[in-house]
Formats: C-alpha cells, structure tokens, sequence
C-alpha cells in the first residue's frame, strides 16, 4: 500500500520505486532522486571538470538524461554510479572543449606559474577535513578520483571501476597508492596528541 | 593465504569499513600484532576513513535546485545534449571487457539500450569499449569516440587516438570517420591517431583502405605497414614492423570471440613469450570469449581455463592445460 502523500512519517521511497515512478513521468520523482544525488554529482563533476559552474551545468545535464531516457531505465544496479559515470563522460567532454580553448589562449599569453597557497591560506586550513581537502586536490587524477568515489561517494570497488571504466583490481592499486601519500602528507594531523 | 608483508593500504581501508574476508582478517589481525608502526598506521587510515566520511556527508547534504530547471531544459525545443550517448549494455560489455570476464559475468547496471555510442578520455587516460558488433576500441588518453548512425552501420568518428580490433563482417565494412581522413576495413587491427593535421594509420593485421577527407586520394594498408594523411595527401604505405607488433601505449590486448583455446593459447604465447601447452584435443576445440588489458598471462589463462571447465597448471614460462 501506497503511503498518502504528503505524510512525514512516511518512509521514503527506494530506488526501483522512484525509478518506476519515474518512468511513468512522475514529476515528484525526479524532484526526490534530484534531492538524494544532487550534491554528490556536482561533487564528482566539479573534480572531474574542474569548476563549479561547469559542474552544475553538468550535474543539470545528467539528470535532464535521467528525465530524458525514463522510460528505459531498469531499476536494478547502483544508480548512483550510473549517474557518476554520466557526469563523468559530460564532465570530460567539458574538459576537453576547455583545454582546447586555453590552449588557443595560451598561445597568444604569457606562462603562469602554478598558483601555491600562502602561509595565510595554509594557517586557515588546520583542520584535517580542510587539509584532507587540499590533499586530494594534490593527488595525481586518477588517485584523487578513486580516492573521491570511495571516501565520499563511499562507492564499491565494482562501482569505482564501472564508473571509471577500469578493472576492480586497478581502483584497489590506486586507492592503495592515494592512500599511502595522504597519510604521509598529512600524517601530523593523523595521529592522535 | 596472505602473507602479514603484504598488507597495502586498500586492504586495511576495507577491513575498517567491515569488508574485509575472514583470511583478511586473520592476516590484518598477526600484522598488527606484530609492529607498533602497522598499529599507527592503521589508525591514520582509520582517521581518513572518518574525515571522508564527513566530506561526505557535506556533499550529500547540498541542496538540489530542483526539477523545475531540468524539466524546463527538457521541454525547451533544442536545448539538452547535441549528442547521444553510450548505450549502457554497450558500456557494461565495454567495462567487463576491461576486467576480462566476458563469458563470466552479467551485467547489473540500468541501461538504455539503443542508443549511439560516445565515449571521451581524459588527459590521462584510456579506455576500452566493444561495440555491438564485437568490435573492441582502445582508446588513447585525450581522445573521443563516437558511434555515428545506427550499430549496423558500423560507422565512427574518432578524435585522438584508438586501436580498433575489428570484428570480422565481410559484408559490412567498419569505417572510421575523422576530420583529415577516413579508413574503411572488414575485420583487423589498427590504430589511428588524428591530430590537427596529420592523420596516422598504422595497421597490425588485416588491410585498411586509407582516403583522405575530400576522398580524393585513397591507399591499402597492409598488416606492419604504416601511412597516414598530412595537409590533405594520403602518404603511401612504407613496412615498419613485422604484423602483430602494437604500439606501446596499447600494452597488451587480447580479444577472443568464439576463439578455439589453441589458437586463444598460441595469442597467449605471442604476447607473453610463454609456452602454453594443451594435453587434450577435446579441450582445445573449446571456445572461448572475453577480451583482457593489461592482465598478466597467469590471470587471463585462469579465466579461460574457468570457461571451457579445464584446469591450470602454472610452471616457469609454461602453462599446462588439461581437462
């Protein structure tokens, strides 16, 4: 039995339900997956893309696809890296219109160093969750990506490699790795006093 | 059974969120018992399991801006993607094929069937993909993929670089389409490399028909010869290497459909410099399809002796199969 809409004490409905819904062009329906998955699809298409504004663009684009191809969607499976592996390949397809821009840019401006945060910067971000942050941003691409599926998107290794398009035994090799150079780098904020 | 050295730090990761196996846990448990150092180690991987828990926890909980602006977009004449994508049966076949077990898995994702393919790399990375039609595309770091009209077509457009492993039709050529030239073939291996003005083919096995984009000119290229279009002129074909060799980047790609395990097992010795012995003719007829990357002769030789129900045995530079 469905429960009546609108009640709070109602638990909320799972997956194969909204995806249903969904396809029978159940406007709420998107509105809850959007609500469940926005934020982490922004997440991974801003590390993906490498700005917020492209993110967002690419997060909309991802689920105007959900909405898009409703009716053939098949509720079994992880949605979630389904809608990460979209975001991904929009995210690089935005990247690579990027880069081929910034080099014609580059071509007619000067060279830049990479920019390095200050003492300034690094006294504001003592906190491990602030310097964890600017770790992963360090970390070669595809560590920091494995490391960003797992730790924040908490994904399987089956997931990550779907996503990512590599074997499971890579992303355990790539986690193994980003794993070992965070807490190197970060091993003074690790351990306890 | 695991050795205490040769804990990394992917294992701890799992045996702190509890998916760790009971040999796992044995071998996690005498690894710490044995050095202060794995117990502080342990306890800084723990800590980061923590701290991108709440990185986490962060992400989920930004606000979505609603439906309204996706269903707007969608209503929009001409607004949403230019392009259509991967149909996702193809990108589970393309995904398992990375891992090697074809004949071994079935898919779990949702799906869209039907649907044009298009695949992009980043700057660095590859990946593999089979096409419906079986065909297996290596595809180079910084490049794009896309499958133009239907699957029967057998029609793409590349940007980049990729190693195609063309599943034999001999009535329907596969093409591949690019800004400099186009290559028309009916069931090789190549790979073709499009830059900004130079376009190069270079072709391991089979023959490429090679023209360029005004279709002026065209050339055949056969297996360990190389040619390519530079400023509209399509160069002729000079041999390089003996057929059979693939360009570094590739690394080693083996892709096996219906493949008797003799001549599956003769791939494997080609690639691997190994013997590979089979002691019983029955076994050796069997068939076999998967298609394996980068995996180590031991690994793919396990899973082909897993689908035709034979066993392995591994000795130096030789494996033995029997039934």
């Amino acid at each position: 039995m469905t429960a009546p809409e609108g009640d709070p004490t109602a638990p909320e409905p799972d997956q194969e339900v909204l995806l249903r819904r969904l396809a029978a062009d159940d406007e709420d329906a998107l509105e809850l997956l959007m609500a469940r998955h926005w934020g982490p699809v922004v997440d991974y298409a801003e590390r993906v893309a490498g700005s917020g504004a492209a993110a967002e663009d690419v997060a909309q684009r991802t689920f105007l696809r959900l909405w898009q191809h409703r009716d053939r969607w098949t509720p079994d499976g992880s949605l979630r890296g389904l809608l990460l592996r979209m975001a991904r390949n929009l995210a690089i397809s935005h990247q690579r219109k990027e880069r081929s821009r910034a080099r014609a840019r580059e071509r007619a401006a000067p060279t830049r160093d990479a920019r390095v945060p200050g003492p300034a910067e690094r006294l504001e971000a003592t906190e491990l969750g602030e310097e964890l942050e600017r770790a992963i941003q360090r970390l070669p691409e595809r560590r920091r990506e494995t490391f960003v599926l797992r730790f924040l998107h908490d994904l399987s290794y089956r997931e990550i490699g779907d996503v990512m398009g590599v074997a499971e035994q890579t992303v355990a090799n790539q986690l193994s790795r980003a794993l070992k150079t965070l807490r190197r780098e970060l091993g003074h904020l690790l351990d306890p006093w | 059974m695991s050795s205490a050295n040769e804990v990394n730090d992917a294992l701890i990761e799992r045996t702190i969120r509890g998916d760790a196996t009971s040999e796992e846990l044995e071998t996690i448990e005498a690894w710490l018992a044995a050095d202060s150092a794995h117990r502080r180690r342990y306890r800084r991987i723990e800590r980061l399991v923590e701290a991108g828990r709440e990185l986490g926890e962060r992400i989920e909980s930004v606000a979505s801006p609603g439906a309204a602006a996706v269903l707007a977009a969608a209503h929009r004449p001409g607004r949403g993607p230019g392009r259509r994508w991967l149909p996702w049966g193809i990108a589970a076949a393309a995904l398992l094929a990375l891992v090697g077990s074809l004949a071994l898995r079935g898919g779990e994702d949702p799906r869209i069937p039907d649907e044009p393919l298009s695949v992009a790399t980043g700057e660095d990375e590859t990946a593999t993909v089979e096409l419906e039609d079986g065909t297996v595309v290596r595809l180079g770091s910084d490049s794009r993929l896309d499958v133009v009209g239907s699957a029967d077509a057998r029609e793409t457009r590349l940007e980049g670089r990729a190693y195609f492993n063309v599943a034999a039709r001999p009535d329907v050529p596969f093409r591949v389409r690019s800004s400099l030239g186009d290559a028309r073939v009916l069931g090789t291996r190549f790979e073709l490399s499009v830059g900004d003005r130079q376009l190069r083919l270079f072709v391991v096995e089979g023959r490429v028909g090679l023209s360029a984009a005004d279709g002026r000119e065209s050339v055949e290229v056969a297996g360990g010869e190389l040619s390519g279009v530079v400023d509209g002129a399509v160069l002729p074909p000079r041999r390089v290497v003996g057929p059979d060799s693939l360009p570094d980047w590739i690394g080693t790609m083996l892709v096996f459909r219906s493949t008797a395990l003799s001549e599956a097992a003769r791939e494997l010795e080609r690639a691997y410099g190994i013997r590979v012995t089979i002691t019983d003719s029955d076994v050796a007829r069997r068939t076999v399809t998967g298609t394996f990357v980068n995996r180590g002769a031991e690994d793919v030789m396990r899973a082909l002796c897993s689908i035709v129900d034979a066993s392995c045995r591994f000795r130096p530079e030789e494996i033995v199969v029997s039934e």
